[in-house]
């Protein structure tokens, strides 16, 4: 959304909530749902992009919209705005109402999001629940000096693994639980052990169903 | 449609561009008008007779080129400032944002060419006052001028209005307009006024009853620019809905 730099916020609002035939109370409830209240009589061309991205979505809320559609809502937000945001979507939808996020940032997607779909070159190549994305396969990082050892256990019980940097291991099919134990078992020194996080899977299971192209194309 | 008009009012009086323009049209108005006077005042033309009158009133339309720069900048003025794809998301259907910004204009060209009369009829009768005259306010031709004035700018703004439409690209727009009003019509008048009084600088002209040639009668002049307004505001439209914003 772009707006006439000479122009307040709260009185784009205005000029959008008297088009569209909505009552201009409105304008002042949606300056305090997105925080600018305090910006509202400041001109729009003064604001950050993210006051910018706040205001867009304030006239997006002008109307009381039932689905909400939004295209990379994070751009230009902060920390804390990002955090906001994730909130407030959240917040529209257990009010009942439909949020759909077009986005790139993945671990976004994957924090917020209930359903997600992945499309590449314009094709459906995934629709599912996030919960069901990771499917029943959890990923283990392990980081210890004593790799190559513990990469051969893994293996020995069965489990894919792969080898990220000189001391740290991603593995496949197993816990976390289970990993400590076989290295507990062979006395082996483990300095990380995690699980990793859906919104990696997520980007991971992205970029196998693309292929991980890396050509642009226009 | 009322709030489709009320919104781009609304446009208007929270940017600076409006109140800029209509203090420019002060400006140049009381000007024009203290220099019409000291002007007739100096030569042989009697400043109460209706020769006089004439020449003094007309200039209270000098200010229908602000409000056709403001006709150009409320419809062009959105592709510059890229608010054009929001205006139109919020109200798709093109040819309604079309008529409310000419009836904006057109509404801005009455209350801006208003004030710009009544600073002229106020200018004027402050400098008749000090020559020792009095402004012979009550004839029937000093009211025909002023009305005429007040058309006059509303007709720019509706002009306007239509040609930022056709134009979109504002900077163009306003310096190409300019340049036919200031320029090349002034130029095709002296080569052919046969010709030249058809055009819309010449027809504004007409509507202030400009001594400064054989223009066409006010009713003409008026029917004849409502006529450039409908036919370039209804190209632009049929253009608008098949081009992208």
């Amino acid at each position: 959304m772009v707006f006439h730099w000479g122009r307040s916020g709260g009185n784009h609002l205005r000029v959008v909530a008297r088009a569209a035939g909505i009552d201009p109370s409105r304008v002042d409830e949606v300056l305090e749902t997105v925080g600018l209240t305090a910006a509202g009589d400041r001109r729009a061309g003064g604001y950050s992009r993210g006051m910018q991205q706040r205001l867009a979505l304030a006239g997006v809320l002008l109307g009381d919209p039932t689905v909400l559609i939004l295209d990379e809502p994070n751009i230009g937000l902060d920390p804390a705005g990002i955090a906001w945001l994730r909130e407030t979507m959240r917040g529209w939808a257990a009010q009942g109402r439909t949020v759909l996020v077009s986005s790139h940032v993945l671990s976004e997607v994957a924090l917020v999001a209930d359903r997600v779909v992945i499309i590449n070159y314009g094709r459906v190549l995934r629709e599912a629940d996030t919960g069901d994305l990771g499917g029943s396969e959890s990923a283990v990082i392990v980081r210890s000096p004593d790799s190559t050892m513990l990469e051969e256990l893994c293996r020995t019980e069965g489990w894919r693994v792969e080898r990220d940097e000189a001391d740290s291991l991603t593995i496949h099919g197993a816990s976390a639980e289970q990993v400590g134990q076989i290295a507990a078992g062979a006395g082996i020194v483990v300095h990380e052990l995690t699980t990793e996080a859906g919104t990696a899977q997520l980007e991971q299971m992205f970029l196998e169903l693309t292929g991980s192209k890396q050509e642009v194309s226009s | 449609m009322n709030s489709l008009i009320g919104a781009e009012f609304l446009k208007l009086w929270t940017t600076r561009t409006a109140s800029a323009l209509l203090g420019a049209i002060v400006v140049i108005t009381s000007l024009s008008v203290a220099a019409a006077v000291a002007g007739v005042g100096s030569g042989k033309l009697d400043l109460e007779s209706d020769e006089g009158i004439r020449a003094v009133l007309h200039v209270a339309g000098s200010g229908a080129l602000f409000v056709l720069m403001l006709g150009i900048i409320i419809t062009a003025g959105e592709y510059r400032q890229r608010t054009a794809v929001d205006t139109f998301l919020t109200t798709p259907r093109r040819s309604r944002v079309l008529a409310a910004k000419l009836a904006a204009s057109i509404s801005a060209g009455v209350v801006f060419g208003s004030l710009a009369t009544a600073v002229a009829i106020a200018t004027a009768a402050l400098a008749y006052n000090l020559k020792g005259l009095s402004l012979p306010l009550g004839t029937g031709l000093a009211w025909k001028i002023l009305l005429g004035s007040v058309i006059y700018a509303a007709l720019f703004g509706g002009l306007g209005a239509s040609i930022g439409s056709l134009i979109r690209n504002q900077i163009v727009a306003i310096i190409g307009t300019i340049a036919v009003v200031i320029i090349a019509e002034p130029m095709i008048f002296v080569i052919s006024p046969a010709v030249g009084r058809w055009l819309p600088a010449a027809l504004g002209r007409a509507l202030v009853s400009d001594p400064g040639g054989d223009f066409l009668s006010q009713p003409v002049a008026g029917a004849m620019l409502i006529l450039y307004v409908a036919v370039i505001m209804l190209a632009a439209a049929a253009i608008e809905s098949r081009r992208d914003a």
